[in-house]
């Protein structure tokens, strides 16, 4: 598989700053592979596109969830959706804090609003 | 400790004793371990990626041999949090020894 077609599959749902920066990483890891014998194939190398790009989905948000907050109406949900987004939640898989805990019951009731409003 | 935070744990580990990009980070975890750890390479970015956003280490790009690299360095953070981490699997370490060696009779 070529880096470009990795790339996409591995980055592509994430908004343009990130996948920039990833794409120049990752072209580099792949070149100084290549100088130092590898094959040039990014699956080969990288491996499953799709898990990189969920332990992607745990650090960065999707081009789709920025385009919902943009939607969102009213300044103090939008701030509590991005408060909820921006949680690291992936770190409750092996450590706990008082700020994810938070994060998350913000994000319950950020999401029970969005289904009230859509109901009225 | 899962295979995420053993992962973080040999980066901090690896950058514990120069900054490195991430293709030489890579090749240190893999050359330690004999080829044991880190087969997909893939995996270690957004790890990166999240130990920089938990400020455990920083970024900069420099150029390298006329190519542009983004090389990564430990903050104190991280030097504590490394630590803590190695504490911790010590102690896992010893707890699962202490199981298998009295298994079999």
């Amino acid at each position: 598989m070529t880096l470009d077609q990795w790339l996409q599959e591995a980055t592509g749902t994430f908004p343009r700053g990130v996948r920039e920066r990833l794409a120049r990483e990752y072209k580099a890891h792949l070149e100084d592979s290549v100088a130092s014998g590898g094959s040039g194939d990014a699956l080969e190398l990288f491996g499953d596109s799709q898990m990189v790009a969920k332990e992607l989905t745990r650090l960065y948000v999707t081009t789709a969830r920025l385009q919902l907050l943009e939607e969102m109406p009213g300044g103090w949900y939008r701030f509590l959706i991005l408060i909820s987004l921006w949680a690291p939640v992936y770190s409750l898989s092996y450590r706990a804090s008082a700020l994810n805990v938070f994060c998350l019951v913000m994000e319950t009731v950020a999401f029970s609003g969005i289904i009230l409003s859509t109901v009225h | 400790m899962n295979a995420q935070a053993q992962l973080r744990m040999i980066i901090l580990a690896v950058l514990e004793r120069q900054p490195e990009h991430g293709y030489a980070i890579a090749q240190a975890i893999k050359a330690r371990s004999g080829g044991v750890l880190l087969a997909r390479e893939g995996t270690l970015y957004p790890v990166l990626h999240a130990l920089e956003a938990d400020k455990q280490i920083e970024s900069a790009e420099h150029e390298v041999s006329g190519r542009v690299r983004r090389e990564y360095r430990l903050t104190e953070r991280g030097l504590k949090e490394a630590d803590r981490l190695r504490g911790d699997w010590k102690r896992q370490q010893g707890a699962v020894n202490a199981v298998l060696a009295g298994g079999k009779a």
